[in-house]
């Protein structure tokens, strides 16, 4: 599916930002990852030191293979749904409007959208010594008539969006005058 | 009294837990699809862990393929609960 038909782009609308979360926020579940692909290793010398017959007899050895495939596969699908999870929280920026798309686990997506000319207050929000050394953080968009609000999590340059945003607001809402 | 089961049986239910892995990777690879995520980051990452799903498969298969899978497995014996003397608990 293209990105157009995802948000069923206006015919005189154009994608101005497609924004994902900052990639160093996926490092921690990564690094997991690794530290949990070796715990077969660990086990395998660990049963060889311990319990070494375990390893040759007729029917733990193919218990045992099956267990650590099982193990294995279970932990590619643990990091494949994070990963979904960590790269479909996606954000497009319009001329027209901010669409916000979170997928909160494997079942469950929420689809939100904003008219850029309600924009009343955007904050930008970086928290932690790695966000501050790489430029990352919150961006927290607010409208005045409704409780809608948008929030852009661990995004790359969050003070740059915000005032792209500002300035996207002012150009939208000259379109706009005399409606709510 | 003993009760044993054939290893075979751990293979069925090795089979259907493979199932429900192709199943959820299935729906994995729909969402890229169906988010417009079809990206280079997403294929890569698809292809990392399609490559390790296979390497895996190819794994248990050579480590398991000698395997006679018609043994029992005693998973029950009432002896175990007999105390040093043989009397029952």
């Amino acid at each position: 599916m293209h990105l157009a038909e995802l948000i069923k782009q206006k015919s005189y609308e154009k994608v101005l930002y497609r924004i994902r979360r900052h990639p160093l926020t996926f490092i921690p579940i990564m690094a997991l990852f690794l530290l949990l692909l070796l715990v077969p290793v660990f086990l395998y010398y660990v049963i060889l030191l311990l319990f070494p017959d375990l390893l040759t007899g007729p029917r733990s050895y193919p218990l045992l293979v099956l267990l650590s495939s099982v193990y294995l596969l279970s932990m590619y699908l643990f990091f494949f749904v994070r990963f979904i999870d960590y790269y479909l929280d996606l954000w497009i920026i319009t001329n027209d409007r901010i669409v916000d798309i979170e997928q909160h686990n494997l079942f469950s997506r929420s689809v939100t959208e904003l008219d850029l000319f309600r924009i009343q207050d955007v904050t930008a929000d970086m928290h932690g010594f790695f966000a501050t050394i790489f430029n990352y953080g919150n961006v927290l968009v607010k409208t005045a008539s409704s409780n809608t609000h948008i929030i852009f999590y661990n995004v790359s340059q969050p003070n740059r969006i915000r005032e792209h945003l500002i300035h996207l607001s002012e150009e939208d809402r000259k379109y706009h005058v005399g409606e709510s | 009294m003993s009760i044993a089961i054939p290893l075979y049986i751990f293979l069925f239910l090795y089979l259907i837990f493979l199932a429900v892995f192709l199943s959820f990777s299935i729906i994995n690879f729909y969402h890229i699809f169906a988010t417009a995520s079809f990206t280079i980051v997403s294929f890569t990452i698809s292809f990392f862990v399609f490559v390790l799903t296979i390497l895996t498969f190819y794994l248990t298969y050579t480590l398991l393929i000698d395997v006679n899978w018609q043994q029992t497995l005693i998973v029950f014996d009432s002896s175990w609960f007999s105390g040093p003397s043989g009397t029952q608990f």
